[in-house]
């Protein structure tokens, strides 16, 4: 709606006496006419009063002159402003032409009047007065009366063509940002136009042409933000933004992809961020933000789409996402489709993938940290969605002043379409299923703190049934299922000591479960009672030196419920596991407790330079051993576009807490270690685009790998890696443009030695990593997408021979060594079309997701026969077609 | 064991069950060890030798066509304690038996268990069809060497365990098979040693592209499911033995490999069933069958996985639709 407030304006209302003409200019007889005011000359009054003699000569016939065209008198200002009203008496002298002659003021107003009622009487046209049918002139009075308006029912607003307003609110506490520079440029770069928003935030286009718009919004302290709109001609176009207020300043934004944000120095070397804008349009993807991290530079792909992060060359156990500091126990729902939270209440997702901050620890790996956002303050604001693969909801609003909550859920529908559509023979009788939940409260009780509140969880469940005709193992049959689940209760607190320290608080209490059984062979039931704490304290000591301390610890009770054959190393393990002999039944009941203390000097010795140096000390119960790991990162402007990068660090991880059971694995085994290198180059070539090479070296030591044939102690630490390669990326970022697209290219080598053995490749080696995605905005809401993925194929075993058990009549293959074939090449198309509804008060989207457009058969593996002579490719995932349906208010 | 990796494994699991398969497991194409029979010398009826007594272990060699000589080489040792892969030896191998006959024999060997011993032992070897055995291959280090044959010849490496008896608990009998029936009918065909031409024979006849499930059943003889006490840790349950009973056959058209005699006769559970069956049907085979009729060969191996077996062959007519 128009927000300008109607003014109420002075209407000038006039009445003029006419009825009489007081006194008739020349000689010619008087005459009485009727007149509502007194507005005559003595003349015409005795005129009025004479008395008729029916004897007298017939009198003319005079007919008076009358208003042919008004001109509105302006109306004082101050007259206007101070509520007065007034009349003006004035004599007007009409010629025979209609044309006023003369005018004169016969009783002074004042305040402005008379001059305003002269000027505008002047201008009048009259039809003139007539004797008899002859024009003639004549002198009158006149009347003009000012008088203040009440304002009128506002009348339909005609819009011809079309408007385009609306509102930017702080996505913080939905405040109005004022005094906004909003650009608005036409698609044919005809129009352009600019203003700034007022104190409530506003602006208004009017008069567009319909068709698509590019705006900008440009603010210094919340960044740029660039939209594009519809306007259909008779229609206003309405549209609120929030704008997220800029990092204020912790961490420099290496970004992937990011928004101009200028930030002080990293405490990672590579940090690789999308921007919110881009984060649910990557193409085959479904719009889940998580996923889009599959894009990056250094992730690799795993096989099956299990959703395993494979983060440069590292097992995906040796990487770890944390959401807002504490550990999230699985990413994605079963199958990799979708991840676990609703990305719509993301706020960042930052990928570390190596060289990471001492803030984490425990892994050797990579990281991703997960940033939520605080729910709407500004009114209820909700979406829904509907696809094949799932069906989800979201609703935020304010609760009070001073807090707001958001409240979402998700269910799959993969089981339904699975009912429906696939044969009934072919053993699997349910479908995985899931859902996922999340509760989030924001409290700001001061300006100096703020409370989160996060309650979320997953469910995942798969079962199949394996009947006696599908297994070549007897003991393998009977139901299998698999279920995963955790339900986590997280707070935060950030409070603010002046402007130069902030105190962050991060506690969780999960319940995460597992369980997962196939018939009397194998039955793995875990609980898990996880604590997770962390205290982080950041002081700006001064414009060159930052200091970060903090306290991370982990208390965990679990309990775990086991039978089935010993477990083995985690990777590159050469044996089936054998459901035979060495079956184990095992319980245990026990708690894990990790605590950690962390530092970080963050220091700009001079002004290109940075440097972050760190350290972490861990402590791991179970192995009953402390370990210190120091971290350095640096980074020289070289120039205002170019940035040089490098780190170095050690980084640890405690064994799996069955290699260091005494019962199922090995007591005395120690910490996990690695040293991260690496360098690199950031280049923003123009505004918006940004190149990236980076090189790194991974070596990785005291890795648990398991003795020959699994004898005592079964488990040690004589495992050896090296992972080495180079990431080249390239940005085209949204801001700004009808698309964004991203180009990342890996070349990498990623290898292991167990206990002795030769190098060999890492069960997930992948050499080239080339993904691809582009995404365009087409007028009138649509927009289409593409990720192409080309990846080398993950290694495999070429069994040479086998060896049959006579008792068991179970093959076990001979393999030379270890991945020395791999799979064919990887390809993969997706796209994504999504077309959308702007209304005035909801917005409404259709899109298509098509994962492996051209259905792909690309092989995953091999299935052999009994004794490995013979084999069958394993394919991966078909075409997924999602059609979805999404609507937002 | 990764949660993950069983994540994916069940992943496989259904993927596979929509994918394309290898040969099924019950498909004999070639030579192949189906089992090994264990009998004590002066108890033929009992698999688990105690110390000091001797063992006569036979290797079960099938083959699609017709029985060829074959050779093989044996070391039995005592075994490692390993948790997977192919076991090996813990020292030196103390006894060896190389087999190298012109007759069509089945593998197989003796063994004298030493009167002080103290556990099981295992045997490691290879078989060679058509061949000479290689002599030189180092059992306990296969990857060494995995070719079971010098020269020409068809073999398998093959690995086992002779269970020795410590006690009157770990004493085990070999289940025998009772009675196998096709069609709720007693089937007691043997094979012939002709492949084809059996349309004119005794042997029981179905036609080729018939759609009908035939239901093999087998019983095991009274007394086959020994009860014995299961140590688990510091448990110690009572157990009945379950009987795994694989089937094979030459041709396509068989349910699966594997069917488990587990429950009590009255129960409707299917995977507690108190007899092995599996269905037949002869319209997955891939090819014209000779008019003559060709000879379908049927092996069934029932083991009570505590070493003891037994082993019958059985064998149908299949011929073309008129």
């Amino acid at each position: 709606m128009n927000g300008g407030i109607e003014t109420l304006r002075g209407c000038v209302r006039f009445a003029f006496l006419v009825a009489a003409l007081a006194g008739l200019v020349g000689s010619g007889p008087k005459s009485a006419v009727a007149q509502d005011a007194p507005a005559d000359t003595g003349a015409s009054e005795d005129a009025a009063e004479a008395p008729v003699d029916p004897d007298a000569p017939v009198e003319p016939v005079i007919v008076p002159p009358s208003v042919a065209e008004f001109v509105e008198a302006t109306y004082p200002p101050e007259a206007e402003e101070a509520g007065l009203e007034a009349g003006v008496d004035m004599a007007v002298t009409i010629g025979v032409e209609g044309e006023v002659v003369d005018a004169e003021v016969l009783q002074p107003a004042g305040h402005g009047f008379d001059e305003a009622a002269l000027e505008a009487v002047r201008r009048f046209r009259f039809t003139p007065a007539t004797r008899d049918g002859e024009p003639f002139a004549v002198r009158i009075r006149y009347r003009y009366v000012f008088e203040l308006r009440e304002p009128e029912p506002e009348a339909p607003e005609v819009i011809p063509a079309g408007r385009l307003e609306g509102q930017i609110l702080a996505e913080e506490d939905g405040a109005p940002i004022t005094a906004v520079e909003v650009v608005l440029t036409s698609e044919d770069q005809v129009l352009a136009r600019r203003m700034v928003t007022g104190e409530d935030g506003r602006f208004v286009f009017e008069e567009l042409p319909a068709g698509a718009y590019d705006l900008r919004v440009i603010t210094t302290e919340y960044g740029e933000m660039d939209q594009r709109e519809e306007v259909i001609a008779g229609e206003i176009t309405d549209v609120t933004y929030r704008m997220a207020i800029l990092d204020s300043g912790e961490e420099e934004e290496f970004t992937y992809g990011a928004s101009a944000v200028i930030d002080p120095p990293p405490r990672e070397v590579t940090r690789r961020s999308i921007p919110r804008a881009a984060l649910t349009r990557i193409p085959g993807t479904r719009g889940d933000a998580l996923r889009a991290i599959e894009i990056l530079p250094g992730v690799a792909r795993p096989p099956f789409g299990t959703g395993q992060l494979i983060i440069r060359g590292s097992s995906p156990q040796d990487s770890q996402v944390f959401v807002e500091g504490v550990p999230l126990p699985q990413i994605y729902h079963f199958g990799g489709l979708t991840s676990v939270i609703n990305s719509r209440l993301l706020d960042r997702i930052d990928f570390f993938p190596g060289n990471f901050s001492a803030r984490y620890g425990r892994k050797i790996g990579g990281v991703v940290e997960v940033d939520v956002r605080d729910p709407s303050r500004d009114g209820f604001h909700g979406v829904a969605e509907l696809s094949v693969i799932d069906v989800s909801a979201l609703a935020e609003f304010p609760l009070g002043e001073n807090a707001s909550a958001a409240v979402g859920v998700r269910r799959s529908m993969i089981d339904l379409v699975f009912e429906n559509v696939l044969p009934d023979d072919i053993g699997v009788v349910a479908a995985p299923v899931y859902y996922d939940y999340q509760a989030f409260v924001t409290y700001r009780p001061t300006p100096n703190d703020r409370l989160r509140f996060l309650f979320y969880g997953s469910n995942d469940r798969f079962a199949i049934n394996i009947d006696d005709s599908l297994g070549d193992d007897p003991a393998i049959r009977g139901n299998a299922s698999l279920t995963q689940r955790f339900n986590q209760l997280q707070f935060g607190w950030r409070h603010q000591f002046g402007a130069d320290t902030t105190l962050d608080i991060d506690v969780l209490g999960a319940l995460q479960q597992a369980n997962f059984g196939l018939g009397d062979a194998f039955g793995f039931d875990l609980d898990v009672w996880q604590t997770s704490h962390r205290v982080e304290l950041t002081h700006q000591a001064n414009s060159r030196v930052r200091l970060i301390a903090g306290i991370d610890s982990s208390l965990t009770p679990y309990t775990l419920n086991y039978n089935g054959p010993r477990p083995g190393q985690a990777e590159g393990e050469q044996e089936d596991p054998d459901f035979n002999d060495d079956a184990i039944t095992y319980s245990v009941n026990d708690v894990s407790y990790r605590p950690a203390f962390y530092f970080e000097a963050d220091l700009r010795p001079f002004e290109p330079w940075q440097v972050v140096l760190g350290g972490r000390v861990d402590y791991d119960r179970q192995i009953r051993r402390f370990n210190f790991d120091p971290r350095m990162v640096t980074t020289l402007q070289v120039a205002d576009t170019v940035r040089l990068k490098g780190g170095a660090g050690m980084f640890s991880q405690p064994p799996e807490f069955y290699e260091s059971d005494p019962v199922l694995g090995n007591e005395e085994l120690g910490w996990i270690r690695g040293a991260h290198f690496g360098a690199g180059i950031d280049w923003d070539v123009v505004p918006g685009i940004r190149l990236g090479v980076e090189g790194f070296y991974k070596r990785l030591w005291n890795r648990v790998v398991s003795t020959p044939g699994g004898v005592a102690p079964r488990f040690v630490n004589d495992g050896l890696g090296r992972i080495y390669g180079a990431e080249v990326s390239a940005r085209v970022s949204p801001e700004g443009r009808r698309w964004f697209g991203y180009l990342s290219y890996t070349l990498s080598r990623s290898e292991r030695r167990d206990a002795g053995d030769e190098w060999r490749l890492f069960d997930f080696d992948q050499t080239h990593i080339f993904t691809l995605t582009a995404s365009y905005q087409l007028p009138r809401g649509w927009e289409i997408g593409g990720t192409l993925r080309l990846v080398s194929g993950n290694p495999s075993n070429q069994p040479i021979g086998s060896v049959v058990d006579v008792n068991t009549l179970d093959y076990t293959a001979i393999n030379s060594a270890l991945n020395t074939r791999r799979n064919p090449l990887f390809h993969r198309l997706d796209i994504r079309i999504e077309k959308k509804w702007t209304f005035d008060a909801w917005r409404l989207a259709l899109f298509l997701d098509i994962q492996n457009v051209y259905n792909q058969q690309n092989q995953e593996g091999l299935i052999f026969n009994y004794d490995f002579t013979q084999s069958v490719p394993i394919t991966g995932l078909p075409i997924i077609p999602a059609l979805g349906l999404r609507g937002e208010i | 064991m990764r949660l993950r990796t069983l994540t994916t494994m069940l992943l496989g699991i259904g993927l596979i069950a929509c994918g394309d398969q290898p040969d099924p497991t019950y498909l004999i194409t070639k030579a192949r060890i189906i089992g090994a029979t264990y009998a004590v010398d002066g108890d033929a009826g009992r698999a688990t030798p105690r110390a000091g007594e001797s063992v006569h272990v036979e290797l079960l060699l099938t083959q699609k066509e017709d029985p060829t000589a074959n050779s093989w080489a044996i070391i039995i040792c005592e075994p490692a304690e390993t948790s997977f892969g192919v076991g090996f030896c813990e020292g030196e191998p103390i006894a060896f038996a190389i087999g190298d006959t012109p007759e069509v024999v089945r593998p197989n060997f003796d063994f004298a268990v030493p009167a002080d011993a103290t556990g099981d032992y295992a045997f490691f070897g290879a078989v060679c069809l058509g061949g000479q055995v290689n002599l030189d291959l180092n059992p306990t280090d296969f990857e060494e060497s995995v070719n079971p044959c010098v020269g020409d010849g068809v073999g398998q490496l093959l690995s086992g365990a002779i269970a020795v008896a410590a006690n009157d608990n770990e004493v085990n009998h070999s289940p025998r098979i009772a009675e196998v029936r096709f069609d709720g009918e007693p089937w007691t065909d043997e094979p012939p040693m002709e492949r084809t031409g059996c349309a004119d024979g005794p042997l029981r006849q179905v036609t080729f592209g018939d759609a009908t499930e035939w239901e093999i059943e087998v019983d095991a003889a009274e007394g086959s499911r020994e009860a014995f006490i299961e140590v688990d840790g510091e448990e110690m349950n009572a157990v009945i033995e379950e009987l795994p009973t694989a089937f094979y056959a030459t041709e396509k058209g068989l349910e699966g490999l594997y069917s488990v005699i587990d429950g009590d006769p009255d129960s409707e559970d299917r995977t507690a069933t108190p007899f092995a069956n599996l269905t037949y049907r002869a319209d997955d085979i891939e090819e014209e069958v000779e008019a003559g009729g060709r000879v379908i060969r049927f092996e069934i191996v029932m083991r009570d996985d505590r070493g003891g077996m037994d082993h019958v062959s059985r064998a149908l007519c299949l011929v073309p639709a008129t």
